[in-house]
This record gives C-alpha cells, structure tokens and sequence, in this order.
C-alpha cells in the first residue's frame, strides 16, 4: 500500500515539479512579492510530500528485508529436509544390509555351531564390516563436503586446466567414441585462483559429461572471457535435465546415476568450490536437449 | 630462494634415477623411494616440499599414500603421476588433495614447472594459515 502510494507521488511527480517550478517562475516575474510568497509556500509543501513519501519508502523497504528473511528461512528449511533424505537414504542401504546379517548371524550362532554355519558367520562378519566402511566413507565425504577450504590465488591459465583435466579423461572417451570438441578462445588473460580446487571442479563436470552421453556422441568445451570474469562450458548432447532435477542436482547426494557410479556429491562440491572461488555454476538444460554447465569465475 | 625439495616415489627403479638425475641438474634437491611405505617413512624424518606420486604401485597404492601424506604433512604438496589417464582415480585423487596430474610421458620442463607451481601453492597455502 504505502510502496503504491510512493509510485503514485513520483509518478505524478515527474511532470508536476518542473511544471510548477516553471510557474513559479513566470508569477515571480510578473509579481515579485507574491511570487517569492508562493515560492517559500510551495517548496515547504514539496518537502512534507517528499518526507512523507520517504517514510513509506522506508517502511516498504523494512517489510521487504522482512519479506527475505522470511523467504530464506524457509528455502533454508525445505533444503535441509531434501539433503537429509538424501542423506539417509545413503545410510539406510548398509543399514538395512547390516541389520539382515546380524539377523543371520543370530540364527547360525548357537552352542554346537556346525563348520558351514561357522563358515556363514565369517562371511557375515565381513559383509558387516564391508558396510561398516561404507558407512564411514560416507560420513567422511560428508565431512570434506562441509569443510572449509581455504582457496589460495595463484595465476593459472583455465584453457591449460581444463586441457590437464581433459587429458585424465581421454581414456574414458577415446573407448567410447566421444568426439571432444575445444573451443577455446586464444585471448584469455590468466586468472588469480586456486588451481588444484578449479581442476576438481572441472574433472566433475567432464566427468559427468562423459557419463551423460552415448557411445560416438560430441562433448563441447569452450572457453570465453568478458568484462572481468571467465567462463568454462562443457556442453554434452545427453539426455538433458528437466526443470524440476535442475532444482535439487546441486544438492549434495542427489545422483541419477546406478548405485556404485556416483557418490551424489560431484555437482554439490563443486558450486561449494566455485563459490568459494568467487564465482558460480550456471546450468542450461532441457529434457532431450543435452545440457551445458557454465563455470563463471573473476579474473 | 631457497631450492626446492622433492621427493619422487615409483616402483620402476629406471625411472627413478633418470628423474633423480634430470631434476637435479635443474637444481632442485631429489630423493627417490621405491613405494608408499618408504614414502611415509620418509617424510618422518625429512621435510619435503613436493611429491611426485607414481598412481599405480605395489603394496600401499598410490591414492592410499596420498591421503596419510595431506593428513600428516599439510604443507607438502602432491603431485601424482600417471601411466595413463583414469577418470576415477583421477577424482578420487584431486579430491583427496593432489595438487596435480601429470601424464607419463612428460617433457622434464613440464614437470618443473608443476613442481615450482605446486611449491607456490605450498608457500601461499602457508602464508594463508598463518595469517588467519
């Protein structure tokens, strides 16, 4: 109400004004005594209406900090209750296979055990142990998710990282077939980042590119720099993202992909990185339309 | 500036003496170890500022030796080295905190320049912490 009322006033405003000024001009040179009265008269009225209209500015600004708050403790929330599922689902599976062992382990353990039932114990012992250590691989990943990392700058050239990163996963498409197609452009100047934590970040994205797409496909590298940030797309002709995955990809145990093929965590640690570095991951993707990951960082 | 110290770790004792030789004509100071367990050994005793990592090796592997070596020493980078390129433990390595990979066969220019880079990265990392 109060912002509506503001918009009314400038609105209004912007041609009222000058036009009164002009008025007051052209009385002030006809009647000098009465126009400099109408001009004392008018200025004091201008500056109540523009004090009062900054009031409600001020007013409309606190309820929209207000407004933000709000909006962020409750994206806030609804983030946590999606990584938490993601995260207990990924303990869940060795729980479940713990639980359905020592469950075994019940039944074949008793005072005259045979030889094969002892056989089976060890076994279960060591799918036990198998699981325990996923467990705690997890828990670890988790970990080095949340850690803080404390990125120091040097100079590097992004074409030259990405091309290292690139090299890592040639085995991988040369087996498959998939044409990596670099274009990069000659005329970027060298970055201050971090490199180790940038070539991860990298690696990821091939990674996944690689993974995304079929047997004789094309990868797209491209590499372009503007005003004072660069960029890194790696664009795959995969079977794209729909608009509701490309909400939850960045969140850490979301995986689309078989279980044993991916941890979940690609995507998440690397925005984690990149914005530590500074910069951000955009995503262009549409169902059936391949996708592109775009890393933007400053220079 | 003070020189350099390197620590290379390989399983083909070949290899390891040519680098030996190679980088210390460059003038940076070498020592050379058969697997990960002498590896850990020695860094127990002497501070090195830059491992080349041989990826695939007998005994400990490659990945294991580089999680104890950025567990226990945070001022020693890692550089690992690899007989052919391997996405998975290519991320299972930078993400355990190589600093770098490079390919076998590489050009000695190249490999001194990761190592410098790699030393840099040490130096800087250092400097961060003490500030902080």
């Amino acid at each position: 109400m109060n912002l509506f009322r503001t918009k009314r006033i400038i609105q209004f405003g912007q041609y009222a004004y000058p036009l009164s000024y002009l008025a007051i001009l052209f009385v002030a040179y006809k009647w000098p005594v009465p126009g400099s009265i109408a001009a004392v008269v008018l200025s004091a009225g201008l500056w109540l209406l523009l004090k009062s209209s900054f009031c409600w500015l001020s007013k409309v600004c606190d309820e929209q900090t207000d407004l933000k708050n709000q909006l962020m403790q409750s994206q806030k929330i609804s983030a946590l209750g999606e990584i938490s599922t993601g995260i207990a689902h990924e303990i869940n599976n060795p729980l479940n296979i713990i639980m359905q062992e020592t469950e075994l382990m019940r039944v074949a353990l008793h005072e005259d055990s045979t030889q094969e039932e002892l056989y089976e114990l060890r076994e279960s012992l060591d799918v036990v142990f198998q699981q325990v250590e996923r467990c705690s691989d997890i828990t670890h990943k988790l970990l080095d998710f949340s850690r803080k990392r404390h990125p120091v700058t040097q100079t590097a050239d992004i074409n030259r990282l990405l091309l290292d990163m690139l090299i890592l996963v040639q085995s991988e498409t040369e087996s498959k077939n998939i044409r990596i197609v670099k274009r990069f452009s000659t005329d970027i100047p060298n970055i201050k980042t971090d490199p180790p934590l940038l070539r991860q970040v990298f690696l990821n994205l091939l990674n996944n590119a690689v993974q995304a797409v079929d047997r004789d496909d094309d990868i797209f590298v491209t590499t372009w720099s503007h005003d004072d940030m660069v960029f890194a797309e790696i664009r795959d002709s995969g079977p794209g993202i729909s608009e509701n995955e490309i909400k939850q990809i960045f969140n850490p145990f979301y995986t689309t992909k078989p279980p044993g093929k991916g941890t979940g965590l690609g995507l998440s640690v690397s925005l984690r990185i990149v914005n530590q570095l500074g910069g951000y991951i955009t995503v262009d993707s549409e169902l059936g339309k391949g996708a592109a990951f775009t890393v933007h960082v400053p220079i | 500036m003070s020189r350099i110290r390197v620590l290379v770790v390989d399983d083909e004792p070949d290899f390891l003496k040519l680098i030996g030789r190679r980088l210390e004509r460059r003038n940076v100071d070498v020592d050379v170890v058969n697997n990960g367990q002498e590896a850990l050994e020695f860094l127990s005793k002497t501070f090195v500022n830059v491992v080349i990592l041989d990826v695939r090796m007998p005994g400990l592997s490659g990945i294991e030796t580089l999680k104890e070596i950025r567990r226990r020493y945070r001022n020693t980078e890692v550089i690992m080295l690899t007989g052919h390129g391997s996405v998975e433990s290519g991320i299972e390595g930078i993400s355990h905190g190589a600093y770098d990979y490079i390919l076998k066969p590489f050009l000695i220019d190249d490999l001194l320049e990761r190592i410098r880079a790699a030393n840099e990265h040490a130096t800087l990392k250092q400097k961060v912490r003490g500030g902080a």
